[in-house]
């Protein structure tokens, strides 16, 4: 359900990311286009002339030359670029906290595009309005109590989802026990992908 | 725990629990929303699944070699257009090897592929022109029957070579049948240098890859040397429970691998340098006394008496019939046997004997002769070697110490050509540790049970599950076996055969069973030279290969998700069973069949006489009455043996098999091997110096050592490079390879380290030229500038790039599995002589475009 202006979330549901047992073995990024996108299997999203996904993974080094390896995607900010941006109301928050699209509103104009600090949305070629984490299959998940499709598919133990309003959920729970960050903190977006820096 | 409860609590949780929702994706993708009252917070309602119409059936992954445990949704009143079912990982956490990584994911678009062979095809063009005609079923078989039978009537059976990788048991209908001797596993490109080290350490029945493993489930410390852990990815699962626990992980590897990026320490290093960096450490666990005496001296042979020549001292030294398995030891007083009970022989010691010639010759303990050895390989030589810090190498000896860390003992590992050395160096360092059998150590796999559908007596005599007989002369050696005689399947001598007129015959058509020569066997314009030379060419597959191109007949087959298979599952030390159940139909386009009925299908045309006496009649010429009936009567047989091997009752073995995928039949047992059960190598002892191929005169010592890669032209000057490979968990495998998504997720670049980008001004993303020092290949490729691989070397996935099969041009979005290298463009074709193992690492040089 949209939360109105000042109201406030039900649940806080997060995204976490456990990098140290992540093996970068590509399975949560399938999931995601084959749940979310399945019309998108065998064709190439133009725009990151990549797999139709809602993450994406980006490689870099730090510092010291290390490998470094981030699966990107929507952040579901509490203080939302994307969402103050649009200028029909499309880009919503929900009562779970998650920022989602009413694709009902949009027009494809690109404003939540090119207002989004961590650069995580594609345009769907079909109808060009622009896709990102979660997608209506996942949404539909999350309402019926399952979690998103990454999270299942991952083989690693690196993806977990939950409420940050429960203290006994398993995200509470991790984040509260290991060292986590998130991305553009200074950012002031409050982002709610969060990513656990051990394992244990 | 009896049985009645085991059947209850699996039926209600194998989905449940945190995991459910495992299966909540299919059913909201799919649009089942009626399933979803079936799954609940404390299980999932089978019986009510059903008969709302939907299906659970496990399966195993055959997207790469692992078989991993996967299970597949079905709607079963649904036709088989794709849309009808899912399949995800196992759920089951008692699963001994259960996951889906990114090429598991990949399955469901494999089976509706563009790149699905459909019909069968006969080449209109020439051989590599990828010109075809779609033909019957009945035309392929006659037509390749009758041009078998013509190859066998002209040459002999033994002149048809059927190749393969996996899928030995179904192609034995076949070659048994036939009685063709010549059945060539792949293995020499992938895990030949690594079985040869093991057998020759530890014995035959220890010298498989998956035999031998690190216990994932408690281990405390790993390295993994060349091993990237991306398969099977139930060791990966286990791995990150127990690095939640605290364990660490080290990969030592000229690339950094994907499964690095999880918490795992990177150590660059020079390709080919295994070797030296584990005898380097080998050198420090002995040098500060940080080795398992009790071990190495009750369970090695470095006790044991070496003569000057090399060749251990036995009983066959001193007594005209002497036993030249019964070895000499120094007890603290005198030489005596080996094996006298409760001895525990000395480690050092140095002296003479007289022969039974009277020749009084210096012998020497093992161990002595290892200190002398690893003088060699301090570690500050190893470091310079190797290209890794001294430090580094000092750190790994002593955390694998401290923390009873083991050595992964590799799969895929050749690469180089002295890949043996490297093998049997590791394990030199696990023999110093003697963590073997212990929680957290090295285990073995014991026999999973599962009986055999085809078995041969000595005398040639096949025999089926089902009690046929077929009477047959024993079909005589490999011709890769007689070329290369410690080899366990090396292809590479079909190509000396065919192109240089080597070997012992001339081997006249090629068979291959879903068997990607291109991408797993060196030197590619060689390859073309054979292919182009042979009488005759087949292939069978379930993708449009590039061999495919250059085949007189494709032949389509199924993929796992439509057969069904009753195997044991490997990498695990629990003795399981798994029957994987066919998921879905083929698509309605796809006129596929089972291996197993080609072979047979062609076995009744050549000799019906056979093919009825191993029990084929004419009404299995019907495939779906093939499957149900003469494949199912021996899947039952198979299970009935099984149980007995178990003393379980076959019907519920059968029961749970089906409902759960897999039986367990035993927990992990720890300290039997070596404590209890020998090894079964000549001593029966962990031969760090190995007897085998000094008495064979492949070595003139028994240790480890490094030599540089022999298999290549040494890169040198600013231009050259080593060029190596491995493997993505998103793409690499000849089924994955080809996958839609495996264009984006497994990058087919080649890799170069910013140093060398900027010597050469080279920046991201550039085109360039690589030419081979050796085999002259010029390729242009993208080149990414990257710290992940170690300065000199460039890397890129195998089986990802360098496609040249025609029908990419002509698919609309594949043609990026066209683009990059196939590493094997570059590569020689340099066999070992003594193991008979290949190589994948090449050497190149770089141009600029202009």
């Amino acid at each position: 359900m949209r939360l109105r202006r000042g109201q406030k979330p039900t649940r806080r549901l997060a995204h976490v990311w456990n990098e140290a047992n992540c093996t970068a073995c590509g399975a949560c990024i399938i999931a995601c286009t084959a749940t979310n996108a399945p019309e998108m299997m065998h064709r190439e999203e133009k725009g990151w002339n990549s797999l139709a996904s809602n993450i994406r993974r980006i490689e870099s080094a730090n510092a010291q030359g290390r490998p470094t390896m981030l699966l990107n995607q929507c952040q579901h900010c509490e203080d939302a670029p994307c969402v103050h941006t649009c200028p029909f109301g499309a880009v919503y928050y929900n009562d779970d906290g998650l920022v989602a699209i009413d694709e009902r509103l949009c027009i494809g104009c690109s404003y939540c595009v090119a207002a989004c600090p961590y650069n995580v949305r594609w345009m769907h070629p079909d109808n060009g309005l622009p896709k990102k984490c979660m997608g209506q299959a996942c949404l539909d998940l999350v309402a019926a109590n399952q979690q998103p499709a990454c999270v299942q598919a991952c083989p690693a133990n690196a993806r977990d989802f939950g409420d940050l309003n429960d203290p006994n959920s398993s995200v509470t729970q991790t984040l509260r026990r290991l060292p986590n960050r998130v991305l553009l903190e200074k950012a002031g977006t409050k982002p709610k992908y969060f990513i656990v820096e051990s394992a244990s | 725990m009896n049985t009645v409860e085991r059947k209850g609590m699996k039926r209600r949780t194998f989905l449940g629990g945190a995991t459910a929702a495992g299966i909540g994706a299919v059913l909201i993708n799919k649009g089942w929303v009626d399933a979803a009252g079936f799954f609940g917070p404390n299980g999932v309602d089978i019986e009510g699944l059903q008969q709302a119409g939907y299906d659970v059936r496990h399966t195993i992954c055959h997207q790469c070699g692992a078989a991993c445990g996967l299970t597949g949704l079905v709607k079963t009143d649904a036709p088989a257009n794709g849309d009808n079912f899912v399949v995800f990982g196992n759920q089951n956490p008692e699963h001994p090897q259960r996951g889906m990584c990114g090429r598991g994911a990949t399955a469901p678009s494999t089976w509706n592929s563009p790149l699905r062979l459909k019909k069968p095809l006969k080449r209109v063009g020439e051989r590599g022109s990828g010109e075809f005609e779609e033909i019957s079923w009945e035309q392929a078989l006659d037509e390749v029957a009758e041009r078998l039978k013509g190859v066998i009537d002209e040459h002999g059976v033994r002149s048809i070579c059927f190749a393969r990788h996996n899928f030995q048991n179904e192609i034995a209908w076949l070659t048994m049948g036939l009685n063709a001797p010549n059945l060539i596993g792949q293995a020499s490109t992938c895990n030949t240098a690594g079985v040869v080290a093991r057998r020759w350490m530890m014995g035959g029945a220890f010298s498989h890859h998956a035999v031998i493993d690190p216990d994932y489930d408690n281990c405390r410390f790993v390295l993994l040397p060349g091993r990237t852990l991306n398969a099977p990815i139930g060791a990966q699962f286990r791995l990150a429970k127990a690095k939640e626990r605290g364990a660490r992980v080290a990969f030592l590897n000229p690339a950094h691998p994907d499964t690095a990026y999880g918490d795992g320490e990177w150590i660059s290093c020079v390709p080919g340098t295994d070797d030296v960096f584990m005898l380097g450490v080998a050198k420090v666990l002995v040098d500060e006394n940080r080795y398992d005496e009790n071990f190495v001296r009750r369970y090695t042979n470095l006790p044991y008496l070496i003569k000057a020549d090399g060749q251990p001292l036995s009983e066959a030294d001193f007594e005209e019939e002497g036993d030249e398995n019964r070895f000499k030891v120094f007890n603290g007083e005198e030489i005596v046997d080996h094996d006298l009970d409760g001895l525990v022989p000395e480690l050092a010691y140095t002296g003479s004997v007289t022969l039974k010639d009277g020749s009084e010759v210096e012998v020497s303990t093992a161990w002595n002769l290892l200190l002398t050895h690893l003088n060699d390989y301090t570690p500050q030589r190893a470091a310079r070697v190797a290209g890794v810090p001294v430090a580094t190498i000092v750190r790994i000896a002593r955390t694998l110490h401290t923390m009873d860390g083991v050595v992964e003992d590799t799969w895929y590992n050749t690469r180089n050509g002295n890949d043996s050395d490297a093998i049997m160096a590791l394990m030199t360092v696990n023999g110093l540790l003697g963590n073997f059998d212990k929680p957290g150590g090295m285990c073995f796999r014991p026999g999973h049970g599962v009986p055999g559908t085809l078995s041969r007596d000595s005398d040639g005599t096949i025999r089926t599950r089902m009690g046929r007989e077929l009477a047959l002369p024993p079909p005589g050696r490999r011709i890769d076996q007689e070329m290369f005689p410690e080899t366990n399947g090396t292809f590479e001598a079909v190509v000396r055969s065919v192109v240089d007129g080597e070997g012992p015959y001339p081997i006249k058509a090629l068979f291959n069973v879903d068997a990607t020569l291109f991408h797993r066997d060196p030197n590619t314009r060689r390859i073309e030279e054979m292919l182009r030379k042979l009488d005759l060419v087949i292939t069978t597959d379930i993708l449009h290969q590039e061999i495919c191109d250059w085949s007189d007949y494709v032949l389509p087959t199924d993929m796992f998700l439509e057969r069904r298979l009753l195997r044991g599952v490997g990498w695990t030390f629990k003795p399981t069973a798994v029957l994987a159940q066919a998921v879905t139909a083929p698509p309605p386009d796809a006129d596929v069949r089972q291996i197993d009925w080609v072979g047979l299908e062609l076995l009744r045309r050549i000799y019906p006489d056979r093919a009825l006496s191993l029990g084929y009649e004419e009404r299995f010429h019907a495939h779906d009455v093939f499957q149900d009936e003469f494949l199912g009567a021996i899947e039952d047989r198979r299970i009935e043996g099984l149980a007995a091997n178990w003393n379980r009752d076959p019907a519920q073995v059968k029961e749970e098999l089906l409902r759960e995928g897999f039986v367990t039949f035993r927990d992990i047992e720890y300290g039997n091997v070596p404590y209890k059960r020998p090894f079964a190598s000549p001593s029966g002892k962990l031969e760090i110096y190995a007897f085998h191929p000094v008495r064979r005169g492949y070595r003139e010592h028994g240790f480890a050592r490094h030599i540089e890669p022999p298999a290549f032209t040494m890169p040198s000057g600013r231009r050259e490079f080593y060029l190596v490979n491995g493997k993505s968990p998103s793409g690499s495998s000849a089924v994955a390879g080809l996958a839609f998504s495996t264009q984006y997720l497994a990058d087919n670049s080649v890799w170069i380290h910013p140093d060398d980008a900027a010597h050469l001004q080279i920046s991201d993303g550039e085109e360039v030229e690589l030419e081979g020092l050796d085999t002259g290949w010029v390729a242009k490729t993208r080149l990414k500038v990257t710290h992940r691989v170690h300065p000199g070397t460039l890397f890129t996935y195998s089986y990802v790039g360098g496609n040249r099969q025609r029908i990419l041009e002509q698919t609309k979005g594949f043609e990026g599995l066209a683009k990059g290298i196939n590493p094997h463009w570059f590569t020689t074709g340099w066999i070992d002589p003594t193991t008979g193992s290949a190589f994948n690492n090449a050497s190149v040089r770089i141009r600029r475009v202009v």
